[in-house]
Order: C-alpha cells, then structure tokens, then sequence
C-alpha cells in the first residue's frame, strides 16, 4: 500500500507509508474477509470433522469420542457402495446429457433464426427455480394418479409407468429432471463463449475449403473447451452434492434407489440425530470431490496443452 | 356438516365470553364456567380485563401476558389449519400473540431438535410426535408441567378424559429408566389423537355381495372381489421408506396376525427384532398381494395420496390414521362422503380385531422457551375440549380426548368418530417408540418391505434385511449385545 505526501517546499513527493502502518492497513482491508472465512468456512469444516470423530447420544445429549467408528461403520454398511455408485451416476450422467444437450442446444440457437431470442427466454427458465419447487413440480406431474406424464403415456397406449416407484427406474427419472432444469445452464455458457469466437478463423476455415463437420471438429469445438469444461465441472461439483432434488421427488426410494451421499448425510444427520456418522459422509464427499476435481483439471491442463500445439 | 354451528355448539368459551361482555353472565359464573372449561387463571384474567370486570388480582394475571409472543410449532398434517382459524381469538381472549410454525413431521423433528438444544430455544410450545417422546422428552429437553396441572381446575378433565394407554404414551414419561409413564407429566396429549381404522366403500361392498372382512385372509379375498377396472380393490401407503406403511399398513397386518415386534428389553441389552417370525412375512406377503389390487401407482402413495385416491372414489377400501382420513367424510372434499364406513381393522381372531399402534401428539413447554407461561395458556386452550370439538368440526381431525370422541352432537355429524374412539382406547405402544433409533428402524424397515412390494425381492427376504439391518442398528444403540 501506498500514500501521497505533500513534501516540505511545496515539492510533492511519493513515498511508501512505514511497514507497521501496511500491516495495519492490510489488517483492516483484509481482517474482514478473514474473520468471514474463519466463521463460516474453516471453523464449521473443523467442528464438523472433529464430530465426524464423535457420535451423539440424545438421550444424554451428549458426545463421545469414537475415533474412525463413524468410518468403519460408513464403509462396512453395505449400503455405501450402491450409494456412492448412485451418486456416481447421478453426476456423471446428469452432466453428459447436460453438457451434451445443452452444447447442441447453443449451436443450434447459434444460427441467426427469427424469433429465437423468445424460445431462449422460455429455454432458462427451468434454471431459474429452486430445485426442491423442481422436485415437487415434477411430483406433479409423476403423479401416480393424475399425473399428465402417465396420463399422456396410458392415452398413447404405453401403459402406466412407475417413474419414481421402479427401483429400476427412479434414477433415471431423477437424471432425466436433473438435466430438465441444469440443460439450459451449459447452454448459456456455451452459447455466451459462441458469441464471442472471433468470425476471421471460421471465414478462413471455410476459405481452406473445410466442410461443416471438420469446421465443427476442428475449431468450433476446440474453441468451445474451456466454457464446456467450466459448466461441466461447475454441474458436477453441484450434481455430486445434490440433496434437494432427491428430497422433493423420492425421498431417497424406492428401497434407497435414489439415495445419494447428500441425502444419506441429511437423513443420518437430522432424521435419526446421526451428527457424527453424516459428519463423517459428508467429509468422504469433501474428499471424494477434491480428488475428482483436482484429477479433472490435470485432464483439461493437458487438453489445453493440446489445442494450444 | 358445513351446518354445524361452532358458537351454539361447540364453542362454550367464546359464548361463554359473550355472555360475560353482554352482562348475561356475572363475573362469579364467569369465573365457575370457565375454571370448569380449564381455562388456566391467566386467561381467565384476560377475558375478565377485556370484558371491563377485571378485579385488580384478575388484572395483574392478564397483563402479566398481555402482549407477550408465543412461539408454537406444530405439524402440517390438517390440525393447524384449526390453530390458524384461532389465531384472532386466542390474541383477542388471551392477549397472546401466536406465531405458528406449521411442517411435516421430518422437518418439524428438525426444528424440534435444533430449538430444543439450543441455550435459548425458537420455540415456546412444541408438538411431540409418540415415536419421537423418548428421544425428546427423554433427553430431558422439556419441563416438568406438574407445577401447573395442579394449578388446572377439575373440569379440565386431565386425566380423566384421557385413554391411560394415551397419557402412558404422550404425557408421562419417566426419564431415568427411559420409559413411557411413570408419575412425571411432560406434554398433554393434543393438538390431536391418531387411531388407525379401515374405511370402505358400503356401496361397493353391498353391490358385491362382500362382507366388512374381519381378518386379513378376509380383507385380501374382499379386494380381490372387489377389483375392477375403474376402481381397484384396496389402496394402501406403499411409498418406500414411508413411516406410515410401516405403521400403519404392515404393523396393523401383523398385530392383527398376533405378531409380537420384539423380545428382550433395551434395559436388559437383550432388545431383539422379530421381523423375520412366521407374522411378520405373512403381513408382508399380504401387502404384496394386495398391491396387485390396488391402483397401478400404489407403489408411490403417501397417505395424502392414497386419502385422496379413496376420495376420488378410485379405491374400494384402505387402512388411514382417521386424523388424515377425515376428510373422506367431508362432501366438500370428497366424491365419497356419504358411501363411507368405517370399521376397526381385521385381526385373524376376534381377540386381535383392532390391534393397531398408537399414534397421536402431545404438547409440551421446551425447558429453553422464553414465554413459559404464555406457552402453558396457550397449551391449555389447544388441548381443551372446546378446542377440541370446534377442529373435529372444522377439520376431522381426531380430538385426544375420549369425552370429544363420544360427544353426541359431533358423533350426530361424524359417525366414524365413536369407532375412531374405540380404536383410540385400544391403540399399543410401539415397541421400539422407547428407544431413540425409532425413526430410524421404521425408516429402514419401510424401505426393505418397498423391495417386496415392488417385486423386486421376496416378502421373506424384505423381512430378513430388514431384520439384519435392525439388528445392526439396535447393537450401536447398545440395545442389543
């Protein structure tokens, strides 16, 4: 930091303020910010890791320090495989058709169409809801009774469909609302990076006489990386945690088909007065999610290295 | 039923108001009746200081709370719609603002946990669910109401106008062996009572020549018979996880095929499930066969769903919590209302007829609430008598109080009441609703039986995971070596 001082003989001069004054001000500047990260970052991420440790009595109200219990339990349970695995797919399937979609959809309104500015409107309004109203929206509509999806699947002679009562198929019905409302999250960012490729590189493209596809391969695409690769990992750290989604629409069934992580913590935590044990599920995500990440950015530095040779 | 009306029939206290503010009443009459109504001395004072009557002493009483917030939380399953419609008064009689927190049983036991736990609570009066007493009450969480009981006049008719089986289960609760009764009040049973009764359709029943079954071989060939394509046999609560189908689909089955649920005691570190007994397969099995009667989407109802369901006249019979099922009754509501009956549930003997759970709610002040007192005036009037009738009037949902089920007039309006009543009076206490995991293992048995009911495994094998997993869950609560 530095300040201006009016010098003596009316010379202005520059000079740096003393180092005890900066750190002051660096205090000041900075304490704040601090203050707000100790409270409401580091010291619930070490209170709840020190409980992840611990199990709750409610009878007594109190804790006792258990050690690596909580783990052992989490991982012998013999529901955290299918549980992780349900996530897994929620996450990696959600964002493919996301990201799939919602790419497909930027290059599609990409192209000058008349009265395509409405339909982009109508496009982003899934996101703009929460996703527990999506939830229950969608229970609606999924009625088992007066549903319109069952009602537009019985009247075209497909029959009924268990959409949320199928363990076979609750999943997927959940991956199916999940890119509902997250499709035209990509699409506004692919369709924002779309808007601002520079033309030149196309025009020369097609000068060098590249057909529609390679055009698309070689340069669209390419090009197109890195807001791919920010909505796909931005969705996918929002998609590994989803809770709101699960507890709006199937409550975690049928049996614990649609039981995420997320979910698991919530329903441990605070249905069954679990603090400990969803304290440590939650960490095994924290965990989960900082290794899939910092693996996804070694993958995208060498994609760009690529594109850049 | 829309031509009940509340102020010449069930509303004691407000024409008893009345009269005093019109000098129909004297001030010593006033005071007779209400201390016969149980009204607490405070909103006594309160009505006497708004009728303009007030002595000094009654004053004092009244603007001790004049003024003051009372924050209450309830459940959203029909009875505070009753606590809302009452707001108005209870600020105009009691001069007590009540803020009403209104959520479904999870979310309501979320809160719960959070004020109660807190140095300074959220809450000042609290709805406890049964299966939740022993992890609430039992953690020692609420206050002894023995203080002011005392301080309840007779007419107010606690205890004697409860079930013992009820106050056993939503009032007393003894703390340091962790079990229902004891001599130490805590909650007063309210906003309202849940017995479990199968309702059916008379019409179709007549028409197809079915008896009312009695036992569930009977039920099962009832809803076999039954089934057509417009309208299924029976319905039930089959969404995975769900508390109720436990509670009251499967539970009902298998108390009334003579189950016995456990064996051991918590206390006794010998506190065993029987989930895989010859009853607690068949009682699944039946649900399972069940299911092939019922509505194509049956694998996904809640009990809302499958209320509605049986309103829309889409099913022929089903098992409901009465407080829930109410409103088949209500024209308004239902296409049903005048083809309903009730009657207490199967039992495959004449001795098991009617062996359901007991559910219900009871009252109760946190230890942490800031407005005691307010809280106490305001519990007194939510689990009175007069409450009572008006919300079974207003809103079918069942009163905890035997003398409301039995009230004539109501029962003129409701005939399901007296038998909701009977069924009230005979209600068990779960076995594990001792015990702090309840939630859990109902959780965890609802989501295995889904498995059975969706095909998906066998009733034998549902049971024998549900029972490994209870198993697993009892030997961390240190219930079971």
């Amino acid at each position: 930091m530095s300040s201006l001082a009016v010098g003596t003989g009316g010379s202005r001069k520059r000079r740096l303020a003393p180092p005890t004054q900066r750190r002051s001000e660096t205090l000041l500047l900075l304490g704040p910010c601090v203050l707000y990260l100790v409270a409401f970052s580091i010291y619930p991420l070490i209170a709840s890791l020190i409980r992840s440790f611990e199990n709750y009595n409610p009878t007594k109200n109190t804790w006792t320090w258990i050690g690596f219990q909580n783990y052992h339990d989490l991982f012998t349970s013999g529901q955290f495989g299918s549980v992780a695995e349900q996530t897994l797919i929620l996450t990696g399937a959600g964002v493919a058709i996301q990201v799939v979609a919602g790419t497909a959809l930027a290059l599609f309104f990409n192209q000058q169409l008349r009265g395509a500015w409405v339909v982009r409107g109508i496009l982003i309004l899934p996101m703009l809801l929460t996703p527990i109203v999506v939830g229950l929206m969608w229970r609606a509509l999924l009625n088992p009774d007066w549903g319109m999806l069952n009602w537009i699947f019985v009247k075209l002679g497909f029959g009924y469909i268990g959409w949320l009562s199928d363990p076979n198929l609750a999943l997927w019905t959940l991956v199916l609302v999940d890119s509902w409302q997250w499709t035209p999250f990509v699409f506004v960012i692919v369709y924002a990076r779309l808007q601002a490729l520079p033309q030149e590189v196309f025009e020369a493209g097609a000068v060098d006489g590249a057909n529609w596809f390679q055009r698309f391969r070689y340069l669209t695409l390419p090009l197109l990386m890195p807001a791919i690769v920010f909505a796909a990992v931005f969705r996918g750290i929002d998609a590994f945690r989803t809770f709101d989604l699960v507890y709006g629409l199937t409550n975690g069934g049928p049996v614990i088909s649609t039981t995420t992580l997320s979910f698991q913590a919530f329903q441990n935590g605070f249905e069954f007065q679990r603090y400990g044990y969803a304290s440590a599920i939650s960490f095994v995500m924290v965990i989960a999610a900082a290794i899939g990440i910092t693996l996804l950015f070694r993958v995208v530095n060498v994609r760009r290295l690529e594109v850049a040779s | 039923m829309s031509d009940i009306k509340p102020r010449d029939e069930l509303e004691p206290t407000e024409s008893l108001v009345s009269g005093l503010a019109s000098g129909q009443t004297s001030r010593d009459e006033f005071i007779k009746r209400a201390g016969m109504l149980g009204l607490s001395a405070t909103a006594i004072g309160g009505m006497l200081a708004a009728a303009g009557k007030a002595t000094a002493g009654d004053l004092h009483e009244a603007r001790r709370l004049a003024g003051s917030t009372v924050n209450l939380l309830v459940p959203s399953e029909g009875a505070q719609l009753g606590v809302k419609d009452k707001m108005a008064y209870m600020k105009k009689t009691f001069g007590i603002n009540v803020n009403m927190t209104a959520l479904p049983v999870g979310p309501l036991n979320e809160k719960l946990a959070a004020s109660v736990k807190g140095s300074s609570g959220t809450y000042d009066l609290i709805s406890v669910l049964g299966f939740t007493v022993a992890d609430f009450v039992g953690a020692g969480f609420f206050t002894d109401l023995s203080p002011y009981i005392k301080k309840l006049p007779a007419g107010y008719g606690y205890p004697s106008d409860y079930p013992k089986g009820e106050l056993e289960y939503l009032s007393n609760f003894n703390i340091k062996k962790q079990a229902f009764g004891g001599t130490t009040p805590y909650l007063i049973p309210g906003l309202y009572a849940g017995p479990i009764l199968l309702f059916y359709r008379k019409d179709l029943l007549k028409k197809a020549g079915v008896a009312v079954p009695r036992t569930w071989t009977q039920y099962l060939a009832a809803a076999r018979k039954l089934n057509s394509s417009g309208i299924a046999g029976n319905t039930m609560v089959a969404k995975s996880g769900d508390v109720s189908m436990f509670l009251v689909d499967w539970y009902t089955r298998f108390a009334g095929m003579g189950g016995k649920l456990m064996s051991g005691s918590p206390q006794l570190k010998n506190f065993t499930p029987r989930l895989t007994s010859p009853q607690a397969v068949a009682a699944l099995q039946n649900m399972v066969d069940c299911v092939k009667v019922s509505t194509p989407g049956v694998l996904a109802y809640d009990f809302t769903i499958s209320t509605d369901a049986f309103s829309a006249g889409k099913t022929a019979m089903m098992l409901g919590w009465t407080t829930i099922s109410g409103p088949v009754f209500n024209p308004k509501t239902s296409k049903v209302a005048s083809t309903v009956a009730v009657a207490t549930t199967p039992g495959n003997s004449p001795a098991l007829e009617g062996n359901i759970v007991r559910g219900g709610w009871g009252m109760g002040i946190p230890k942490n609430a800031k407005n005691k007192d307010g809280a106490w005036t305001i519990l007194t009037y939510l689990c009175s008598r007069d409450w009572g009738k008006f919300e079974v009037a207003a809103h079918q949902t069942d009163p905890a109080r035997t003398s409301v089920f039995n009230d004539p007039a109501l029962n003129k309006k409701f005939p399901y009441l007296r038998t909701a009543g009977q069924a009230n009076q005979r209600a068990r206490i779960l076995e594990i609703a001792n015990i702090p995991e309840t939630f859990e293992l109902i959780t965890d048995a609802a989501q295995q039986f889904s498995a059975a009911l969706s095909g998906s495994s066998s009733a034998a094998a549902a049971c024998k995971a549900a029972n490994d997993q209870w198993i697993q869950v009892l030997k961390r609560g240190g219930h079971l070596k």
